[in-house]
């Protein structure tokens, strides 16, 4: 006789909650550094030669605030998605993680955009430290960026694999996202705004 | 009620949000900034930590909870076996080489970490179907073997198509043919003793096939890496800067091969412009869309000219486009250039199809472009204009 194996016990609790915050605490920590590395050297380049932004290099704002839109965007969609996988609507919670997901890539399409708009060397004829530092943090946010669309991938992979009762997963994802967004406001305010 | 873990995150916040204040009114700079921005960023840190503390309440596990036994961490299966952290570790270390490297490397290692990636997904994703670990290795094989597959069979054979190639572009011209015999003499070989013991086992097989592959593949990248054996250019009419173009014979040495073996008829062609003929020692230009024959022949500047020559004079001929004079600037010396291009020696009868471009216009030219036949006397070119 053919017969299904009995299920797989329940997933322990709150760990990928536990471990995605630990990972955002971390990141958090890094990038916060790395912003404060940047107010000590603005201080230090506008003190002695009394700029901070290279003579040339310009920032366009649009994509950067365009950005800053796409989070609060996302913020719904990530939030949306916890709600409707608490009220089993299962199309709505794949709607949600392929918007999240959509717009993350928009995100790091509209980052490219900034780079290629820039136009600014890396190292150059003469190196200074916001060239090093602006590719720094927001070199980091992007790899921040891309492994939150893998982890967005990977929670729809496994909702719409079956696995509806692991709501936990979907809150942990939405708090990744909450943390890549204050992040970016953040790298927003002191990278781009105050330059 | 704040449980004990709340309160030491809380106590850590307040202390680095003062410790903040504190330096902020006490240090001024750039190391003011510094200091303020990074207890702030310790004091955000903290302040999450106490939320999620206080939110999962220190991890406790209430004695109440009738799952507590099941949903505790202590209480699942260790995770299966997996080599797809190592390896997505080893891509991400490409990505990392190959961004200060050769782009091939990060285009690799972007491969191998998605997948990866992909694997360790759904081998995840498969370990927690059923309580039934074979059930849940059969699942994963049911789902990744159609994909798996076909991608190794593919990667084997470009591996070994690769290290075959490599061989055979070390070894002499010669010794090619000797060794593709012998190795499919080999082969052919080991199949008949293989057939002639049907009860051969399948571990035998297996091995002899993968030492055989890792031969294979061993001699291939010795061979690469010794590099292929130098192979010399095929003369054409371009060779030696076009100057058998000026010639009505054979062109000298290795270059009389091109002329020798030229194509000596055209196949039906749709892009065919113009079609020149020489007959009765002059050349007769026929344009697409021209009534009769013209002469001076007209063509658009940087566009791509298809023609054919056809030869119905008793003598082999070619085709020579003179493709004006230009001087040019090389290091401070004013250098002439007369660019050409011509067709191979075309057997009386036969024909060819020539493709050339004029990027520039007639009037910044020294010279007309024109269609010429070398070697024979009181013909009259056909002139192009470029307008």
């Amino acid at each position: 006789m053919l017969a299904l194996p009995s299920a797989a016990p329940p997933a322990p609790k709150r760990q990928t909650f536990v471990g995605t915050a630990l990972g955002c605490v971390a990141a958090g920590s890094l990038v916060g550094a790395m912003l404060a590395l940047w107010m000590l050297f603005r201080t230090e380049a506008v003190d002695s030669a009394g700029q901070w932004v290279p003579k040339g290099i310009k920032i366009p704002m649009v994509p950067a605030n365009t950005i800053l839109l796409c989070f609060v965007l996302i913020l719904v969609f990530a939030q949306w998605t916890v709600y409707a996988a608490k009220n089993e609507a299962r199309s709505h919670t794949a709607l949600g993680l392929a918007l999240v997901g959509i717009i993350g890539a928009a995100i790091v399409n509209a980052q490219a955009y900034i780079y290629a708009r820039m136009k600014l060397p890396i190292l150059g004829k003469n190196p200074t430290a916001y060239n090093t530092m602006f590719y720094a943090i927001t070199g980091t946010f992007l790899l921040l960026m891309i492994i939150g669309i893998g982890f967005t991938l990977v929670t729809a992979f496994r909702y719409m694999g079956g696995r509806t009762s692991d709501r936990e997963l979907i809150a942990a994802h939405a708090l990744y996202w909450y943390f890549l967004s204050a992040l970016f406001f953040a790298v927003w305010f002191v990278v781009y705004v105050t330059k | 009620m704040l449980t004990t873990g709340s309160k030491l995150f809380l106590g850590a916040t307040v202390l680095s949000l003062v410790a903040a204040i504190v330096y902020g009114l006490s240090t001024s700079g750039g190391f003011g900034w510094l200091g303020v921005m990074g207890l702030l960023t310790a004091a955000v840190a903290f302040a999450f930590m106490f939320c999620i503390n206080y939110y999962t309440h220190d991890g406790n596990v209430s004695a109440m909870s009738e799952h507590a036994t099941a949903e505790s961490p202590a209480a699942q299966p260790p995770a299966t076996r997996s080599m797809w952290p190592l390896i997505a570790a080893v891509g991400v270390a490409a990505i990392a080489l190959g961004a200060v490297s050769k782009p091939i490397v990060f285009k690799g290692g972007v491969i191998v970490v998605l997948a990866a990636g992909l694997e360790w997904m759904v081998q995840g994703w498969s370990d927690r179907a059923s309580a039934d670990p074979e059930y849940n290795a059969g699942l994963r094989k049911r789902m990744l073997h159609p994909v798996e597959f076909p991608i190794l069979a593919a990667v084997g054979l470009g591996v070994v198509i690769y290290s075959f190639s490599r061989i055979m572009l070390w070894i002499n011209k010669s010794g090619g043919p000797v060794v593709f015999v012998l190795a499919g003499g080999v082969i052919l070989f080991g199949g008949f003793l293989i057939a002639l013991r049907p009860t051969i086992r399948g571990g035998v097989i297996a091995g002899v096939c993968a030492i055989a592959a890792l031969g294979l593949v061993a001699t291939g990248a010795l061979m690469a890496i010794d590099g292929q054996r130098t192979i010399a250019e095929h003369p054409t009419t371009q060779t030696d800067n076009n100057a058998v173009c000026a010639l009505a014979e054979e062109g000298p040495g290795e270059q009389a091969e091109a002329d020798q073996k030229g194509s000596q008829a055209v196949s039906s062609k749709a892009s065919v412009g113009l079609t020149v003929t020489l007959e009765n020692g002059q050349l007769d230009a026929h344009q697409l869309g021209v009534q009769g024959n013209v002469n001076p022949i007209t063509v658009s500047r940087g566009n791509i000219v298809n023609l054919i020559f056809k030869n119905k004079d008793s003598e082999k001929r070619r085709l020579t486009v003179n493709m004006g004079q230009f001087t040019i600037d090389v290091n401070g010396t004013t250098v002439k250039q007369q660019p050409k291009e011509c067709t191979t020696l075309v057997h009386p009868d036969g024909s060819q199809f020539l493709t050339f471009t004029l990027p520039k216009p007639s009037i910044a030219s020294a010279e007309p472009y024109t269609l010429t036949v070398p070697g024979v006397d009181g013909l009259k070119p056909i002139e192009i204009k470029v307008p």
